[in-house]
């Protein structure tokens, strides 16, 4: 048995509103991540979902249980020490992009290599990452110049920089159309293939169809565990999808 | 995060927002401008009083008389004229080498002189012969009278530059002869008739340079005659001086010359309690000092009108740090996503601080130098050297720098400790 990416065990985090109000968002959360895992993480809304994969994003930390994330146990890391493993480590890709305004497509790709890595290779490499978005000819432009579905490909570039063992997407298709949704899913998948392990949050059961596993949340615990069957292909749909539009 | 990438993204930032950036640049830039230009005026007008001093000659210690008021008995004099010619040769005598030169002067008050059928009225006084070497003061024509005049109380004299100008115009003075008169007696119910002259012939035998004014006193428009021909035909106070000048063989020697000097005249005159001496002994270095610190606290002054506004300058560098963390804190929060530590977060604000208020240090320099350009072309202040030495850019660069780190601190602290998720989430 392979190691696991992710090995969570009995992650509780309490958040506290206001003076009297406590929220228990995780109540001891077992969650074994393996590689090259494509994985979705549902629930409603103050499931959870959230919580988990701040704390998984090492964004967070969690009151209790432990952590072992690519076989280094993240509990109790100073800021410093987590601001590096989310340099190495994890390959962030938000709903919002999250991409900085000032700078260009290629210059924002760059980003995880200023904070740790060499210069000489960051263009050399930043330039792969987004070849391999089918972003190559766009690599001056900024974000403003791009489409949704384009900026999203940049922060997925990004996040694939410095070849995290993990990328971690929170609702990464939730502010797009349904054809650039594809395409994202689509690379997602392709780099699923290629050996990436990818943990998703969404609330859409269509997206989640995509993923290999699916886990459901509700009230801080992981609810259902299970296996997908025969994922769907996002290619398919957007073969499909560029036949209807002819 | 390298260096270089933090002053690049610094520097992005601030073109970014150029208006902004300009705007708060400008307080650092009037601060820095005001303390080069309020320094260097200061600095102009202390090294301006320095020039004015050591034109009297460098190194001097002068002895001047003093009224002794030991116990009532001899504080009556009121004109005690207590420095004699053998104070200065018993000086020369005892202390050889280690002084450079000695000079006696008297006064002999004003006199209407005339020549060449101008008329023209002028200070005279008696010197010795050392007189040039001692004031560093030499003859543009002609030459100085010499020991042998000072023996036999020749009617010879040197003419001020100024003075042989009014009396001979363009004539070369030297050969000719001068009159020197002074109205006496008489007076009162007399009346101007019964007013008696004398009248003294002298020879002139040189010219000297041209010396300019100092504290007000024009010094090129005076007479030089030999210091006992001055005794003993125009004041008849023989064998007195006004003051004796010495001319120390070092600034270093000074201080030990004063004393020595002192020393010498306080045996001589018998006086046991250097509290009650006769005669005073000032050292140009004490003059200097006196008025250096008069002029550094001027210039310290100045230097802290500028700091205030350098000081206004760095709290609008906060105020605009602020409200920029502030602006950005998504982008902090995306720079923590992916890995920015606290010190990369620090950095790049402080960087961006400091950048503002470095170049606007660097402006502001070019600006004070404008302004003191600008300054020198004022006719009042064309005898002002304006001094920009290096020392006060350094300086004005160095705090505006400091000024960058200390106001850029407290934001930048605040960018690195925000929370990545409250920052990411950050509207």
């Amino acid at each position: 048995m392979t190691q696991s990416v992710v090995q969570l065990r009995g992650i509780t985090k309490t958040y506290r509103i206001g003076r009297e109000i406590t929220v228990n968002a995780l109540r001891g959360v077992d969650l074994d991540v393996r590689p090259a895992e494509f994985l979705a993480v549902m629930g409603p809304s103050g499931s959870g979902k959230s919580t988990l994969m701040n704390v998984l994003g090492c964004l967070d930390v969690a009151d209790a249980g432990t952590y072992v994330l690519a076989g280094e146990n993240v509990n109790k890391l100073s800021d410093d020490k987590l601001a590096s493993i989310r340099n190495k480590h994890i390959g962030f890709v938000f709903q919002t992009y999250n991409l900085l305004s000032r700078l260009n497509a290629i210059e924002n790709v760059e980003l995880p290599l200023i904070y740790g890595g060499d210069r000489k290779e960051r263009r050399q490499r930043a330039l792969a990452a987004l070849e391999q978005v089918g972003l190559g000819d766009r690599i001056h432009h900024r974000p403003s110049e791009l489409s949704g579905g384009q900026q999203q490909r940049v922060a997925i570039a990004r996040a694939l920089l410095n070849d995290p063992s993990m990328i971690l997407a929170d609702e990464p298709t939730g502010n797009l159309d349904s054809r650039s949704s594809a395409e994202i899913l689509s690379i997602f998948q392709r780099l699923n293939d290629m050996g990436k392990t990818v943990v998703m949050v969404t609330h859409e059961p269509d997206v989640a169809a995509h993923c290999k596993r699916v886990v459901r949340m509700r009230d801080g615990l992981i609810a259902h565990d299970e296996l997908v069957p025969r994922p769907r292909r996002a290619e398919d749909e957007l073969v499909v999808g560029i036949g209807a539009a002819e | 995060m390298k260096l270089y990438d933090s002053f690049r993204s610094a520097l992005q930032s601030l073109v970014v927002n150029k208006l902004r950036s300009a705007l708060t640049m400008l307080g650092v830039i009037i601060g820095v401008a005001a303390v080069i230009a309020m320094v260097s005026v200061g600095n102009g007008a202390s090294q301006s009083v320095q020039n004015t001093i050591l034109n009297l000659g460098s190194n001097l210690v002068t002895v001047t008389p003093q009224n002794a008021t030991d116990q009532g008995l001899r504080g009556a004099g009121a004109q005690a004229v207590s420095l004699t010619i053998d104070d200065m040769h018993s000086i020369q005598d005892q202390l050889g080498d280690s002084i450079a030169a000695a000079e006696s002067e008297q006064q002999a008050g004003r006199w209407q002189v005339t020549a060449a059928g101008q008329n023209w009225n002028t200070q005279v006084s008696g010197v010795t012969e050392d007189y040039p070497i001692v004031r560093d003061w030499g003859v543009d024509s002609g030459e100085f009278f010499t020991t042998s005049d000072i023996n036999t109380n020749a009617q010879v004299a040197v003419l001020g530059s100024t003075t042989a100008v009014n009396l001979f115009g363009d004539i070369d003075p030297v050969g000719q002869t001068i009159q020197l008169r002074q109205a006496f007696g008489g007076g009162g119910a007399q009346g101007a008739a019964a007013q008696r002259a004398r009248i003294l012939n002298f020879r002139v035998v040189g010219v000297l340079g041209t010396k300019g004014s100092t504290f007000g006193q024009i010094r090129d428009d005076q007479i030089l005659v030999p210091l006992t021909t001055s005794q003993h035909v125009l004041t008849g106070q023989l064998n007195r001086v006004n003051q004796i000048v010495i001319k120390a063989t070092s600034s270093e020697t000074m201080d030990l010359t004063t004393s020595d000097v002192s020393n010498i005249l306080l045996v001589r005159h018998n006086i046991a309690d250097p509290a009650s001496a006769d005669f005073a002994v000032t050292n140009q270095n004490d003059t200097l000092a006196a008025l250096s610190s008069v002029t550094g606290t001027f210039t310290l002054l100045l230097g802290a009108i500028g700091g205030i506004s350098l000081l206004v300058g760095g709290i609008g560098i906060m105020n605009i740090m602020l409200v920029s963390v502030n602006e950005r804190t998504r982008e902090i929060g995306i720079r923590k996503a992916v890995g920015a530590r606290r010190g990369d977060i620090l950095n790049q604000f402080l960087i961006e601080a400091v950048a503002l208020t470095g170049l606007g240090g660097v402006i502001g320099i070019l600006l004070g130098w404008a302004i003191t350009e600008v300054v020198h072309r004022i006719p009042q202040a064309a005898s002002l050297p304006l001094l920009i030495t290096s020392g006060t850019v350094i300086i004005a660069v160095g705090v505006s720098v400091a000024i960058g780190v200390v106001f850029g601190l407290y934001p930048a602290m605040r960018a690195a400790r925000l929370h990545p998720i409250q920052a990411l989430r950050y509207e």
